[in-house]
């Protein structure tokens, strides 16, 4: 098992373009995928999770990944989050 | 035979059979289900995302084919809900919501452990997410809101068997009268060949009637007394003069009949002119160009064969819906514009809003004169986030072809000077950035309030290029709300005054070698292209269904003609001297023989 803190940091936050681009990287991989945030824990392979966490600029989220690909998934993942999604 | 009156919103005569269409509404059945029905709610589930899903992908395979003429001939036969200029992303989106694990995790324990039929699982999960989404007041995730309810309805659709789409209710020829139709729903009803549209509610300015009119499908809106309408009965929809004429007489009928094949012998006759160039007798090009208001008229345009789009009016963006347009989702509208012109201009206004047109989300203050209120220009100084939004996403788009901006109600230099600076704001954002963008992208203004005209020069010093906006500039000249009936008749484009003002700001614009063009109503008021091009105006832009009959009329006149008999304008001194002087000047320039096969 993987984790990993990171911060939000497109100004927009995770609305619904990233949630989106998000779910897609994550649906690419078969490792499990939980992200939390304060004392919300979603799937984030799931679109609604996701979204559900309304994550704004500047908010923290841990990334747990856990199977046979967890390390390129977490890669995968944290560059997306930290080129902010080709967003500002 | 009846008579029943509506609003003209557009013109063009229907004739065909009633068709009343009711509203689809949604119920959900309650009941518990028992042990044995599970698994059948659960395949049903199951089946009905796949077939929703297996749709989407097609459509997106026509959407990336829009070359492959079969896909989409396909797709288009096969009731699609949304039409192909739907922003890709959200039909992904959809697809997203569709697929999602936790979705289906949920659905499969309401019905396995909660014993709830599959309706009710839908229900109680959506309305869910729904408020969930609502609550968080935030406009980004309202937005998603609208995405979860949409799914919702076209899965409950499915289950229910309930069909989906109004156009499989109409047969070629019909007339559709129905309460209000929704924008996708237009463009359904016209592959179908529908003869006209009547609609109880709607507004001339409501998308729906916007598409129907660029589509040519005669429309009539806010009907009275449409009980007196059954289904089958013949229906004349007189779309010019507002009226519908139900079951007429033989005689009306063959009236009409020949009303309609003069109007289409025009249509085709105009057809011929689709391939050739505006140019006089004289042989001067003159350019021509669109107005438009939503993205999806940009296939109509290119049909056209124009020069490009002289006004984009955006306040689609921002009427008729409840939160703001996002940077990312006016950039993306207007690089698909921008892209598909190519080299050809496209010209984007600013925000308009305020005046007549107000947005839900926004609102303002109750104006007393909202005419003489905080509209335009005046609005975007003040709310400078939403414009600086809608000038990024201008910027970005740029890069993929001539885009240009410009600057609606301006009334000083002042107020366009500071427009340029917020302008520059955001490109000094972007250059920080890296973000590519047109450093030269060219700045209008545009000229509708008489102040503006008056001071035309320092403004033609300053813009790089004018497009006078003949409607308002007239309205304010002469303060007279055309839409006041009672005085409408002192709203005339004869007036003198109004004439030396439009004719000021041309001479300003040529003064300081401004391309200046005319994008009111005067631009297709055929009496007056003649006097617009002795004046030296060399650009028009008018609807798109204006475009060829101006061609036509373009190609008869001889400016060269008229030229010398230009300066009478100056001892025009009552309106009946104007019209003199212009049917004068139409007697010299205009040569009616000329045929369009005379290149």
């Amino acid at each position: 098992m993987l984790k990993k803190v990171i911060i939000v940091q497109n100004k927009l936050g995770l609305h619904a373009r990233p949630c989106s681009l998000l779910v897609k990287a994550a649906g690419k991989f078969r490792s499990e995928f939980q992200i939390r945030k304060e004392k919300m824990e979603v799937n984030g392979k799931s679109i609604l999770g996701v979204m559900m966490l309304a994550a704004e600029y500047g908010s923290e989220l841990e990334l747990v990944f856990d199977g046979v690909d967890e390390e390129e998934a977490m890669e995968t993942i944290v560059n997306l989050i930290e080129s902010c999604f080709g967003e500002e | 035979m009846y008579t029943i009156h509506g609003i003209a919103v557009s013109t063009g005569i229907g004739i065909g059979k009633a068709r009343i269409l009711k509203e689809v509404t949604l119920s959900v059945s309650k009941e518990d289900i028992n042990p044995s029905e599970i698994e059948q709610n659960i395949d049903l589930f199951n089946k009905s995302i796949q077939t929703i899903i297996s749709e989407i992908d097609e459509f997106i395979g026509a959407y990336h084919s829009r070359g492959d003429k079969k896909t989409a001939e396909k797709i288009k036969n096969q009731n699609t809900k949304k039409n192909l200029t739907e922003d890709e992303s959200i039909i992904e989106t959809h697809k997203m919501i569709l697929l999602d694990p936790e979705f289906h995790k949920e659905i499969k324990r309401y019905i396995s452990e909660e014993r709830m039929n599959l309706e009710k699982a839908l229900y109680t999960h959506f309305t869910k997410t729904i408020d969930y989404f609502n609550n968080l007041n935030n406009e980004l995730y309202a937005d998603r809101a609208v995405d979860y309810d949409d799914v919702y309805r076209r899965l409950l659709m499915r289950i229910k068997k309930i069909d989906t789409n109004l156009q499989d209710e109409i047969e070629e020829g019909d007339v559709a009268v129905l309460d209000d139709i929704p924008p996708s729903m237009v463009s359904p009803f016209h592959k179908k060949g529908i003869a006209g549209i009547a609609l109880r509610r709607g507004t001339k300015t409501s998308h729906s009637v916007i598409i129907a009119r660029a589509l040519g499908i005669p429309i009539i809106t806010g009907i009275k007394h449409s009980h007196k309408i059954h289904n089958e009965d013949v229906l004349i929809i007189d779309a010019k003069n507002g009226k519908i004429i139900g079951n007429p007489t033989t005689e009306i009928i063959v009236e009409y009949q020949i009303l309609e094949d003069q109007i289409n012998h025009e249509k085709n006759i105009l057809s011929g002119f689709k391939e050739i160039s505006a140019t006089t007798a004289d042989c001067e090009l003159i350019q021509l160009f669109t107005n438009i208001e939503l993205p999806f008229e940009i296939d109509n345009i290119l049909d056209l064969n124009t020069d490009g789009i002289g006004l984009f009016r955006t306040e689609f963006f921002y009427l008729d819906r409840k939160n703001l347009p996002e940077e990312v989702e006016q950039y993306e509208v207007y690089k698909m514009i921008a892209k598909k012109l190519g080299d050809k201009q496209f010209t984007i206004r600013t925000i308009d809003i305020g005046g007549d047109k107000v947005a839900n989300w926004f609102s303002p203050p109750k104006e007393e004169n909202p005419y003489l209120g905080c509209r335009g220009i005046r609005f975007s100084l003040k709310n400078k986030t939403i414009f600086k939004t809608q000038l990024l996403a201008i910027l970005r788009a740029s890069v993929y072809g001539k885009v240009q901006i410009m600057f609606p109600m301006i009334a000083s230099i002042e107020e366009f000077i500071e427009a340029k600076e917020v302008l520059e704001e955001c490109k000094n954002e972007l250059r920080k950035k890296n973000i590519d963008f047109n450093e030269a992208i060219p700045i209008g203004t545009m000229i509708e309030i008489p102040s503006a005209a008056i001071n035309s020069e320092i403004l033609a010093k300053h813009s790089d290029f004018f497009s006078i906006g003949t409607n308002d500039l007239l309205q304010y000249t002469v303060a007279v709300d055309r839409n006041n009936e009672t005085i409408a008749n002192y709203y005339n484009p004869y007036s003198p005054a109004f004439l030396q003002l439009m004719m000021r700001a041309i001479l300003s614009a040529k003064k300081y070698q401004k391309p200046v063009s005319i994008c009111g109503e005067l631009g297709n008021d055929h009496n007056f292209t003649a006097f617009l091009l002795c004046l030296g105006v060399r650009e028009i832009s008018v609807g798109s269904q204006h475009i060829l009959g101006l061609k036509k009329h373009i190609r008869s006149i001889n400016i060269m003609k008229g030229i010398p008999f230009l300066e009478d304008i100056q001892k025009c001194e009552t309106i009946k001297d104007t019209e003199l002087f212009i049917n004068r000047l139409n007697n010299i320039c205009i040569h009616n023989t000329r045929t369009f096969l005379v290149t």
